[in-house]
């Protein structure tokens, strides 16, 4: 039996104990007290027994790691570019990367700050929200490399005056684009459905404008549906709209943009009820949620893109030349913008880690197979691209004139919808 | 196990879980980190970000404070903050900024608000469900009206001006002198009768719906500056984007006022702490430990604090 | 079976509750527990059935130190309490609350036949009246096999014929081999009842009475000094004050009432026939459906509560949580009527009505129950001379010196008093005319000189 007494002890017991203990941490916080450590020249950095310098390495992710969509991919860029930098972290390893998960985009200036306090001589930030606080700290901190994924320039005095931050995102349109000349040759329905994050973000835009025009390429009758969720993950929506195309938009075959395989796993359950629906993988293999129902699709690899600009970056910072990093790539220095043409080794994800589309079904016929690879190879020699004209877009305004391509800028402001939609958001 | 209420409270309680929630943090964190990191993750403390979560908990506490003590539930000043920190980045400058974001909060809460008094719909219910209304309203402005074009393909609303932190920590002291104020004065005490019934309120001769209607108003109010206060205090970044419209400080918020024993002063000590949990909720990330762990410290905050309001109130007994 | 506390002391804190109270109730008696409100029976009470563990002292159960740890555990040793609240589901018939506290019918049924009384085991038990409940709660207790019958308080909610009838049973229940402990504050019921009689005042045993009781002392007991009971003066009533014709509420029908200057009123009933709510209308703190209110000549039908406070009209519910915060200081409680000077205001009124407040900053929930009603009697009464005081079981839970200061400070402060009451001859002592209301109407009305038979009679109709 506890008493009034026995209980008014347990509780002064517990007051001692919390007293105690954060006395005793206050002590170890007095005594273990060493300056923080900061290394700011490679000269002072930790070094391995051959004598190289270590680079640390900071990434900001805008959510958690998960199994599987965004930072999941960023993620295992990130351990490609560790296995790669780092074989042996005794003797031959010239970089070392730590990460950190849900950074809030309003926080990502003292996020940043922080990084650079714990020692880091790199940042990268994952998020197109994070690209002010970015490149504020950038600014503040000149000898720091600074990498931000999905931004832009300003302008040009601003790409002059930040020579240490850099923009890099890889796009997938392309994939897309071969996604819909699958999609097109399946679909019995001709009417294809699409599940959008956010179907007004250029981004997405372009993925979606991409498989509309492979599908209508080689089947013009195909229309599309969207439906959008208003979220980058969301499951259950992505659910939800994936079953209200197939059942009432009576699309059959969807493709998507959301972090999760929910799409592809509802396709699956009607796949296995006998009723044809078919989807892809999006941004990492999903073909195990929906081995029936599995077209291809895209799957991301941040890693070479990491490894390469790490490289250039460690170069500059070795040699203590910034011209190194700052006028690379040749073409468009310190704008990485990667996609399928980067993949031209081997055509195979699996042996080739720089790919990015995934194996075709074997249910696809064999006609439709060799129209992929044809386009494939063309896009990655260069001799098609996916918005070439002449292109209208849904009000029948011409976009992309007679034998032209978009330019960067053009791809990435995209805001204009190709013809054959049917709903739209 | 029951709970038989005290005759007289014991304020000893809430020191009592101030100390256990710290005792847990810092036995988490070492349990977590080992000792050498530890120290870094209790003593890295960036001052600007500390003092800029400091007045936005402590507004959002008080927020908090003026529904919780007159016993109606607001729980949605997340969805508050929101429509505030909307409000501060459509106005030009600091003044009507905050103002805005004061009437536009107090807007958005009035229909809860209405509703609990001219129909008794739960006002819990509805503050936490225009919430959600108050996300899609943000993305809609932040991808329409109040979407920055010069962002390119971007879909991110422009910025909010700029407040220094020390003017913000002044508006968090002023609010809590505020609400200290008001409380002394009569239309003070009776906001603080409704905690005692609806009843005890029209017994004094005054209408109870207008008191619990401006008992919901004030929080609204203040949790929408609270929301303006965080945007505005910035150091880069202070646009809405569509994945993040709301930061979670409405919840900090709410723990802050329990922490604090819905007591003005004790939510100023109590958002001191909060804002300090948050900083070594930072530091946890970046030594490594996943963002959960994070979040769960200043939950626990939380769940002491309402530990130390029932022992404030009501004695255990094993039996 | 011998139930038997030694020296019990509690402590609640700023309140010693019980200390040094012995006693011992055994099969086949009825041992009576008398003492105003606040003497400590209901402690008492409480530790007999495990709700409280004493802080010393000890209890006995047939002469084995025993520790009753909750209720349940009382139960399970043979206690039942028979309380003011029902532990009845007003929804359910009577049969499917026995069924629903697990005991056994046939038992019931038994028992019935053995004590005369009958059950109506199909009906509501809102349909039941208290004494039938009360009834349903003995058979339940016994059913349950309870060899200790606790009774705290039980005619309180009983018209005169029905707790007639309920102190038979008491004594069958005596012979029938029962231990019964009856809690009272009235001597006239105890005695009648009663094999012996323990008297505690303000938690302490004044004594230990056995028959023949003595009435005189028995009060002297219970007061110390025995108080005079102040009989109703002659007034000189003046004009009409206030007039309500016909009023209509929810439980309330056709009800009309009329207070001329200086007099005092008393609506007398059997609780739960609409009185609580005939209050409300006459103070205007529960709009009227219907009929008139006339104060000092002007139409106050339908106007609100805010219009009844300007002109003076004082509403003193019977729940004092409706017109206290408990949460709140008594100062700040006091504040909701006074505006300026507070403090010193406040202090006059502890002093005048001897309010036991150890510091004005304190929660009005840390003062007692008598406290708390001197309090609201001192910032309604004293602070405001009002018109008219409407006030419900004003007196319940006073001891009987307030009691009469109640009614002294009325006289002297009030324009004119509308009670209700309970107590019958309460009412014959000291009011100047009495309503009697039954099942939502008045049914009669009486001006002195009363007949307590007739006046009883009619509340039991």
């Amino acid at each position: 039996m506890a008493t009034r007494r026995d209980w008014l002890k347990a509780v002064a017991s517990f007051i001692t104990g919390a007293v105690v203990g954060s006395g005793t941490t206050y002590l170890a916080l007095q005594s273990a007290k060493t300056a923080v450590e900061k290394t700011t020249t490679p000269t002072d950095a930790e070094k391995t027994t051959t004598g190289l310098p270590k680079m640390r390495i900071h990434f900001l992710y805008v959510g958690p790691i998960g199994d599987y969509g965004w930072t999941h991919a960023h993620d295992l860029g990130r351990r490609y570019l560790e296995r790669s930098l780092c074989p042996d972290p005794k003797k031959w390893c010239i970089v070392e990367t730590k990460y950190v998960e849900s950074v809030p985009e309003g926080e990502t200036y003292t996020y940043v700050k922080k990084a650079i306090d714990g020692g880091a001589h790199m940042v990268f930030t994952t998020s197109y929200g994070f690209m002010d606080g970015t490149k504020r700290a950038a600014a503040e901190f000149p000898d720091k490399f600074f990498a931000h994924c999905s931004g832009y320039f300003k302008d040009i005095d601003e790409w002059k005056r930040l020579k240490n931050f850099a923009e890099y995102f890889i796009d997938l349109y392309e994939a897309y684009y071969l996604n819909g000349i699958v999609a097109g040759r399946m679909t019995k329905t001709n009417k294809l459905g699409y599940v959008a994050a956010f179907a007004k973000l250029p981004e997405v835009i372009r993925h979606m404008n991409a498989f509309l025009l492979g599908a209508r390429e080689v089947n013009p009758r195909v229309t599309m549906d969207v439906i959008e969720l208003g979220s980058w993950y969301n499951p259950e929506g992505a659910k939800k709209a994936a079953t209200t195309l197939v059942e009432t938009n009576k699309a059959d075959v969807l493709a998507f943009t959301e972090d999760s395989p929910a799409v592809l796993q509802v396709a699956e359950d009607f796949q296995k009820r006998g009723r044809p629906v078919w989807s892809f993988s999006h941004y990492s293999d999903m073909s195990q949620y929906g081995p029936m129902a599995h077209l291809t699709g895209q799957i991301v690899n941040w890693g070479p893109l990491y490894v390469e600009m790490v490289v250039r970056a460690y170069l500059a910072w070795v040699s203590g030349d910034m011209s190194i990093w700052a006028e690379w790539p040749p073409e468009r220095p310190r704008d990485y913008w990667w996609s399928m043409k980067q993949a031209y080794v081997h055509y195979s994800h699996r042996e080739n880690p720089t790919d990015i589309v995934m194996p075709i079904n074997p249910a696809v016929p064999a006609d439709v197979r060799t129209r992929v690879e044809q386009r494939r190879r063309e896009v990655i020699e260069g001799v098609w691209d996916p918005f070439t004209g002449p292109l209208r877009d849904m009000k029948g305004e011409l976009r992309v004139g007679e034998r032209l391509r978009l330019s960067k800028d053009q791809l990435y402001d995209m805001d204009w919808y190709v013809e054959g939609y049917g709903q739209l958001p | 196990m029951r709970l038989i209420q005290r005759s007289k409270p014991a304020s000893v309680y809430y020191v009592v879980a101030f100390l256990s929630s710290l005792a847990t943090v810092l036995a988490a964190v070492y349990a977590l980190t080992g000792g050498a990191d530890a120290v870094r993750v209790f003593t890295n403390i960036n001052l600007q970000m500390f003092l800029r979560v400091f007045a936005a908990v402590c507004v959002m506490g008080l927020a908090s404070v003026f529904s919780y003590r007159s016993g109606v539930w607001n729980i949605g000043q997340e969805g508050q903050a929101v429509m505030g920190a909307l409000a501060a980045i459509a106005a030009p400058d600091v003044i009507t900024a905050l103002a805005l974001s004061a009437a536009v909060a107090t807007g958005w809460i009035a229909t809860p608000a209405l509703l609990r008094v001219w129909l008794g719909v739960n006002e819990a219910v509805t503050t936490f469900l225009t919430f959600f209304i108050a996300v899609y309203i943000a993305r809609y402005f932040v991808e329409n009206p109040l979407r920055d074009l010069t962002k390119k393909g971007f879909i991110v609303s422009v910025e909010a001006p700029f407040l220094e932190t020390y003017a913000a920590l002044a508006i968090a002291l002023l609010a809590a002198v505020g609400v200290v104020a008001l409380y002394r004065a009569r239309v003070g005490l009776y906001l603080r009768l409704l905690s005692s019934g609806e009843e005890v309120v029209k017994y004094a001769g005054k209408s109870p719906k207008l008191y619990t209607a401006l008992a919901l108003l004030l929080s609204g109010a203040l949790a929408g500056v609270g929301g303006a206060l965080e945007i505005m205090t910035r150091e880069a970044g202070r646009y809405m984007t569509l994945q993040q419209v709301n930061t979670g400080f409405g919840l900090f918020g709410i723990s802050a006022s329990w922490l604090g024993g819905l007591n003005p002063l004790g939510v100023l000590a109590a958002s001191l702490y909060i804002a300090w949990l948050y900083e070594v909720g930072i530091n946890l990330k970046t030594v490594g430990m996943p963002a959960l762990v994070a979040n769960a410290l200043v939950g626990s905050a939380m769940v002491w604090g309402l530990v130390g309001y029932v022992l404030y109130r009501y004695r255990v007994v094993w039996r | 079976m011998i139930l038997e506390v030694k020296n019990v002391r509690k402590v609640f804190p700023g309140v010693v509750s019980l200390d040094g109270v012995n006693f011992q109730v055994k099969s086949g008696e009825v041992h009576g527990l008398l003492g105003e409100n606040g003497a400590g029976k209901s402690t008492l009470i409480s530790i007999l059935y495990g709700v409280y563990l004493p802080d010393s002292g000890d209890v006995f159960i047939n002469g084995v130190k025993t520790e009753i740890k909750s209720p349940r555990h009382a139960n399970k040793l043979g206690i039942s309490l028979i309380s003011q609240q029902f532990a009845l589901v007003p929804t359910l018939t009577v049969r499917e609350n026995l069924e629903l506290a697990g005991v056994k019918l046939g038992e019931v049924e038994r028992y019935s036949e053995l004590l005369e009384i009958e059950i109506p085991l199909d009906r509501a038990v809102t349909q039941l009246t208290m004494g039938e409940r009360q009834r349903v709660e003995v058979l339940k207790a016994l059913a349950k096999n309870s060899e200790i019958l606790l009774m705290d308080e039980p005619t309180a909610l009983l018209s005169p014929r029905e707790v007639d009838a309920f102190l038979t049973l008491v004594r069958k229940l005596a012979d029938m081999g029962k231990a019964v402990v009856f809690v009272t504050h009235k001597i006239r019921e105890v005695v009648r009842v009663a094999d012996r009689i323990t008297v505690l005042r303000r938690g302490r045993q004044v004594g230990e009475f056995r028959k023949p009781f003595d009435e005189r002392e028995l009060l002297e007991a219970m007061f110390q000094t025995a108080v005079v009971r102040s009989r109703r003066e002659k007034t000189v009533a003046g004009d009409t004050v206030y007039r309500a014709e016909n009023l209509v509420g929810e439980r309330v029908f056709d009800s009309s009432v009329t207070v001329r200057s200086g007099e005092v009123v008393a609506v007398l009933g059997v609780a739960g026939n609409g009185q609580d709510e005939l209050m409300e209308l006459l103070s205007g703190f529960k709009r009227v459906r219907g009929g008139k209110i006339y104060l000092q000549g002007f139409d106050m039908s339908g106007k609100p509560y805010v219009e009844f406070l300007k002109r003076g009209v004082v509403y003193l519910p019977e729940d004092r949580s409706r017109a206290l915060a408990r949460e709140l200081s008594v100062l700040d409680n006091f504040k909701v009527r006074c505006t300026t000077n507070c403090r010193e205001k406040l202090r006059e009124v502890i002093e005048i009505l001897d309010i036991d407040v150890p510091d004005v900053r304190e929660r009005a929930a840390a003062l007692s129950g008598g406290n708390q009603q001197k309090l609201l009697l001192a910032r309604e009464i004293l602070l405001q001379k009002p018109t008219v005081l409407v006030a419900s079981y004003p007196t319940r839970g006073l001891d009987m010196e307030t009691t009469e200061k109640f009614y002294k400070i009325v006289r002297e402060r009030c324009g004119a008093v509308v009670l209700s009451l309970q107590d019958v001859e309460e009412a014959i002592e000291k009011v100047d005319k009495i309503y009697v209301m039954s099942r939502g109407r008045i049914t009669a009305h009486f001006t002195p000189p009363y007949d307590f038979d007739q006046v009883a009679e009619a509340m039991a109709a």
